[in-house]
């Protein structure tokens, strides 16, 4: 089974500070999901920048960048044409571009396939981290740790466990756990 | 390894340099520079999106230094090339030539006349006579001019990347432009899809004019012994770019080893590249999105589920771009040459790699991309 959780990490590209692409279904989803994927970015110094302008998520490669266009399909067309500015030099934390589901941006994409092959892989199902199955994802939580989520998270912050990748996975998916 | 599998950057072309470049068996950049050397003037390079056209560029543009002055012009890196004028590319191409001769040749400096047509007027400063009111399109031919003067090789090769992301307009407009290059300028540019296989017909650029089309290598059977090949020595390449040791993953993959670890590691290069369908950014993504899953599960390596996954990314991230009748008309495109299908789509499915074109007994022949062929199914 694919963890969710993971593919949105993997999707923020960590190591490479791409680009990756928030598929949402609603503007209250989008708000929603604008918070938990901040949650799940690479350790930043500062909040994440929210900008419609792809400009100024060129200007700024070392911070994580989260690009809500007023017009989608004028905004993944422009990132088609300068994502070779957005890439080189390479980012240090990526951009992330929020696209309603079947939307305007989405089909915009189709006819952009060197931005599409750049996403490509890094445009989870991120809606998957709300639908999942609260008490099956608990459970199964609880058969791998022994612990509650709580339980797992108040020893995660008291340092009681070490940092791995691992581990620092398993806090984003004990943290989607226990928020619902 | 893994942290460096990691920070592998599939996006980034490769310099054309010996020690980073991977030559292809076929249709490379050193085949771009003999088409150029055997006396065609101008080259319409084009191919499916991460097929490594502009590490292609680079090498021709190498290959070709001994006999002509090579600039890169990787014009997307410049200007939006959506809404970029035929003035403003012509400018913008004069203005890099310019500046690549200022740092490659010695004692090389424009004219006065040349730096104001392409700064505009230094403010204040009185000159006679007064610097001449120049179109972008003589600003280019004279830069050309100059620079190929002041070369020792007398002439200028200029290789003009990233219009392939232009729509038909735009691209149209600026190829007219170009096409106004004097004829003693070789020029080679990337290319949309759709100049190929779109209604317009008659020249693109010049009348001496060669279309030169990057496939994705072959990676099945016998003959896709070299391109597989090609494959590894391409991540190896990458895999040193990004701080590994030159020529390890290369050893691990040629020698036959007993080891469990090496040959399930084996196991998922392999497979990485079957479903790569040959194209060189697809197969070092999966790698990379292999590898990111592994270290996160605290695999000491990349296992087959970890590539499973990624694959099933993909996958998905595929089934988004599909439109209504696609999954038809891909099947029904598969193993023809694609003559049948709607130009649009077809132009729209080779773009992605969702089709794959190769040449089979000098033919092209279309087959679907395995990560498509695996969604179908």
């Amino acid at each position: 089974m694919r963890d969710p959780s993971l593919n949105v990490v993997i999707a923020l590209g960590e190591y490479q500070g791409g680009v990756a692409v928030a598929y949402y279904a609603d503007p209250i989803r989008r708000d929603w999901l604008l918070g938990e994927i901040e949650s799940h970015a690479p350790s930043a110094d500062q909040p994440a920048l929210r900008t419609s302008s792809v400009d100024e998520a060129i200007a700024y490669p070392d911070r994580l960048v989260f690009v809500v266009p007023r017009d989608e399909a004028a905004t993944v067309e422009e990132l088609d044409a300068l994502r070779d500015r957005l890439l080189m030099p390479p980012r240090r934390l990526p951009v992330v571009l929020f696209l309603l589901r079947d939307g305007p941006g989405e089909r915009a994409l189709a006819r952009c396939p060197g931005l599409a092959s750049i996403v490509r892989g890094r445009d989870p199902d991120w809606d998957l981290l709300a639908r999942a199955d609260v008490d099956l994802e608990r459970a199964r939580f609880e058969r791998e740790t022994g612990l509650s989520p709580q339980a797992w998270l108040r020893k995660w912050k008291n340092g009681e466990f070490p940092e791995t990748p691992e581990l620092i996975v398993r806090s984003y998916r004990a943290t989607a756990l226990e928020g619902e | 390894m893994l942290d460096l599998l990691t920070r592998l950057q599939p996006h980034r072309p490769l310099d054309g340099d010996e020690d980073a470049y991977v030559e292809r068996a076929e249709e490379g950049g050193n085949a771009i520079a003999a088409w150029v050397r055997a006396g065609r003037s101008s080259l319409l390079v084009l191919g499916p999106a991460g097929i490594g056209k502009s590490t292609e560029l680079a090498r021709a543009a190498r290959d070709l230094q001994p006999d002509r002055f090579t600039c890169l012009i990787p014009l997307d890196r410049f200007e939006n090339v959506r809404l970029v004028t035929p003035e403003r590319a012509l400018l913008r191409i004069a203005a890099l030539l310019v500046q690549v001769a200022g740092q490659g040749l010695p004692g090389f400096s424009p004219s006065r006349d040349l730096s104001t047509a392409i700064h505009g007027p230094e403010p204040g400063v009185y000159s006679f006579p007064p610097p001449p009111v120049w179109d972008a399109d003589t600003a280019l031919r004279v830069a050309c001019r100059e620079v190929a003067g002041a070369s020792k090789q007398g002439r200028v090769c200029l290789l003009v990347d990233g219009l392939e992301k232009a729509p038909e307009s735009t691209f149209w407009n600026v190829a007219d432009a170009l096409g106004h290059i004097a004829p003693e300028v070789d020029l080679i540019v990337v290319i949309p899809w759709y100049v190929a296989y779109g209604q317009r017909t008659g020249e693109v650029l010049r009348p001496d004019e060669k279309l030169f089309a990057i496939h994705p290598v072959v990676v099945t059977g016998e003959l896709g012994v070299p391109g597989r090949r090609f494959l590894q020595r391409l991540l190896g390449r990458h895999f040193a770019a990004a701080g590994g040791i030159a020529g390890l993953l290369e050893t691990i993959l040629d020698k036959p080893s007993p080891d469990p670890g090496v040959v399930e590691l084996r196991g998922v290069f392999n497979r990485a590249i079957d479903m790569s369908g040959g194209i060189p950014r697809t197969y070092l993504q999966l790698i990379v999105d292999a590898t990111m899953r592994a270290k996160f599960r605290s695999h000491d390596q990349p296992r087959t589920d970890d590539l499973d996954d990624a694959v099933a990314d993909q996958r998905d991230s595929f089934r988004r771009l599909l439109s209504a009748g696609d999954e038809v008309a891909l099947r029904d495109a598969d193993g023809t040459d694609g003559r049948d299908l709607e130009w649009q789509q077809k132009i729209r499915l080779l773009n992605h790699g969702m089709l794959i074109e190769s040449q089979e007994a000098g033919k092209p022949v279309l087959h679907i991309h395995p990560i498509i062929r695996d969604l179908l199914e």
